[in-house]
């Protein structure tokens, strides 16, 4: 089902939560909401789950105006970050409380919820776990039981708060490649809620990154990553190093020299600026054109090499990452830095 | 496997080189540093044990020693006087009142408190701890000062010609006033400490709130509410103060077994007192073996309540 979402708003007195929210999920995409604490992401969710209202504007899924709708009325599957699986109840009776509590003429009959709760045991790859109760699981477990919990009442949406939160690396990174091919085989329209970058850059159709009740960016992993519309989004994902320059023309430059970047992107007028640079956008030869620098630091991490340098004319450093197997330049040596992409924005 | 025998040996290590003779420590076993001389500990057990028993054992065994001295007989003759059965019955009817009456406004309480934020809130809290902080006798009086003859609604009570003190509502309700923060005060910890989760997750689920109210949130509490009515079970049949004033000690009408004791003290009759104070002492000593009983039997429950 998909999800349309114009103007939401939320007020906390005076302070507004979400400020404006546009959005368009299409039916079976996978969208991350990515920010840090406070960017209003996790109200968004509850916003649309019906859990808390909007001041103002609207929310259509499936075409239907949801604002008004009580939450049992929008049948939305919502995985919360502890779970919240019923402790006093088994894996299976868990699975089955959304079909036990529908009223007597919607509710399927025991046979047919006994075999729903098994077909959904075997979709989360726990079948004969249905006996336990929640306390026997491990972590991983009891959130997998809470998706199937979810899926049982076949909500039109399926809304995760921060689903991997509570999970160790290794158990996290394991369930986001299956939520991925879960989601692949069973094609709900679901959006997850993360302050992760490296879990919505890997797992999203489409990531939202919000920062201060306001949505900064919309786009695929690879825009998001590759081209940040703004400084925001340029800082919160992945590293840069942020110059110092002027802006004249559209062109940064750095104690009057043009900083020359293969590609450049952003919005920006003349004046002052930030220029955003990732460390893997950075090539150095020890001649030729370019930016020119002194090497400040080098070490190597794991598979890779970063140096740093300090460009002529700021004291701003810059890193670049190579190969390990390269050799190292020397500390205090000089080298021609080519930026190959790079991020503009007026201060 | 290695591992797992080294950890399980590690604790002994340090005793074993005093063995050898390479380090004696002065021959003294050595001890962890948050570990307490045995002196110390010795004198901490005997001062809490000697305490106990002098205190609490000691009384206690007396009752059922004084009210069985002069013979079994004796003490069942204690219970063919009617005023004494007059005073169990209406100790019980009492605790049969007011024990559902604080589970219903218990649970509101609590309720209201732990899920909700409003104006007063903290009022709200303070007013539910006022039966602890205030004196019981105190409790009685403001009921005599409210709803006797001479009191607020003493004329209003009187023209619609209900009793209140000097007979069984006023009680009831001073009953009620002593034992009200029991189950409150057993619940509000814990429905705070749930949060909304729960109760949100069945509400995605399409349930009703009531529906919600008998499957999630009551299952949840259903220990610490069950602990909240024994003791509030316990005390709504041992209350002496505030009972003691309102009830004006109409024998065979508004005394409750502690009143009736009482009685039976002052009036030298000390078998058949200490005959009534053993039965009264015998539903605490029930209340608190069920409570023991509930704790053992469900501690693997009660501790999974806990993990999230």
């Amino acid at each position: 089902m998909d999800l349309i979402i114009t103007g939401l708003t939320r007020q906390f007195g005076t302070n507004a939560a979400l400020d404006g929210i546009d959005l368009s999920v299409a039916s079976g995409e996978l969208v991350a909401l990515l920010g840090p604490s406070g960017s209003g992401k996790t109200t968004l969710l509850r916003l649309i789950a019906g859990l808390d209202f909007p001041t103002t504007g609207h929310l259509f899924i499936g075409g239907e105006d949801a604002v008004d709708k009580t939450v049992q009325e929008r049948n939305i599957g919502f995985v919360f970050q502890h779970y919240a699986l019923f402790k006093h109840l088994t894996v299976a009776d868990n699975i089955a409380y959304g079909l036990r509590v529908r009223p007597r003429a919607l509710r399927p009959d025991e046979k047919a919820i006994k075999d729903k709760v098994e077909e959904l045991l075997a979709l989360i790859q726990l079948p004969g776990h249905g006996g336990r109760y929640p306390s026997q699981l491990s972590g991983g477990q009891r959130q997998r039981v809470a998706l199937a919990r979810a899926l049982a009442v076949e909500p039109r949406l399926l809304l995760l708060d921060e689903p991997f939160g509570a999970l160790d690396a290794k158990v996290r990174k394991e369930l986001r490649v299956w939520l991925r091919e879960f989601h692949d085989r069973t094609g709900h329209t679901t959006l997850f809620v993360t302050h992760d970058q490296e879990e919505a850059l890997d797992l999203a159709d489409r990531v939202v990154v919000m920062s201060k009740g306001r949505i900064e960016q919309v786009g695929t992993p690879e825009s998001i990553y590759d081209a940040p519309q703004t400084p925001f989004v340029f800082e919160f994902i992945g590293e840069s190093a942020r110059l110092p320059v002027e802006i004249s023309g559209g062109k940064p430059y750095l104690g009057g020299q043009e900083v020359v970047a293969a590609t450049l992107y952003g919005q920006a007028r003349d004046g002052l600026g930030h220029l955003y640079v990732r460390p893997e956008n950075v090539a150095y030869r020890p001649d030729g054109d370019g930016l020119w620098a002194t090497v400040v630091s080098q070490h190597r991490s794991g598979s890779s090499r970063r140096i740093g340098f300090r460009a002529d004319h700021t004291d701003t450093i810059i890193e670049a990452v190579t190969s390990a197997d390269r050799d190292a330049p020397r500390v205090g040596s000089r080298a021609a830095l080519e930026i190959r992409s790079a991020g503009l924005f007026a201060v | 496997m290695s591992d797992a025998s080294f950890a399980l040996e590690a604790p002994e290590k340090p005793a074993a080189p005093s063995a050898t003779g390479q380090l004696t420590l002065g021959g003294r076993k050595p001890r962890l540093p948050t570990e307490e001389s045995p002196a110390v500990r010795r004198t901490l057990i005997g001062v809490a044990v000697g305490f106990l028993l002098l205190f609490l054992l000691a009384p206690l065994i007396t009752v059922f020693s004084e009210a069985l001295r002069h013979g079994l007989g004796a003490f069942l003759e204690a219970f063919a006087d009617p005023d004494g059965w007059a005073a169990i019955r209406l100790t019980l009817l009492v605790a049969a009142i007011a024990v559902p009456c604080n589970l219903v406004f218990g649970v509101a309480a609590a309720w209201a408190i732990a899920k909700f934020e409003f104006r007063g809130k903290a009022f709200l809290i303070t007013l539910i701890d006022l039966p602890f902080s205030v004196s019981p006798v105190v409790a009685g009086l403001i009921y005599v000062l409210l709803y006797a003859d001479h009191g607020l609604f003493g004329p209003l009570l009187k023209e619609a010609h209900i009793r209140v003190i000097f007979a069984i509502p006023g009680v009831v309700m001073a009953t009620i006033f002593v034992t009200f923060p029991f189950i409150a005060r057993e619940l509000i910890p814990l429905m705070e400490e749930l949060g909304n989760t729960d109760e949100e997750a069945a509400l995605t689920l399409g349930a009703s709130p009531w529906r919600i109210f008998w499957t999630v949130t009551l299952p949840n509490t259903k220990w610490a509410l069950l602990y909240g009515v024994l003791l509030c079970n316990a005390r709504a049949m041992g209350e002496f103060g505030a009972v003691s004033v309102v009830s004006g000690h109409i024998r065979g009408l508004t005394t409750t077994m502690p009143l009736h004791i009482e009685i039976l003290y002052n009036e030298y009759q000390f078998t058949a007192a200490f005959a009534v104070a053993s039965l009264l002492a015998s539903l605490a000593l029930v209340t608190l073996g069920i409570k023991s009983y509930l704790e053992h039997k469900y501690a693997g429950e009660l501790a999974a309540g806990h993990r999230h």
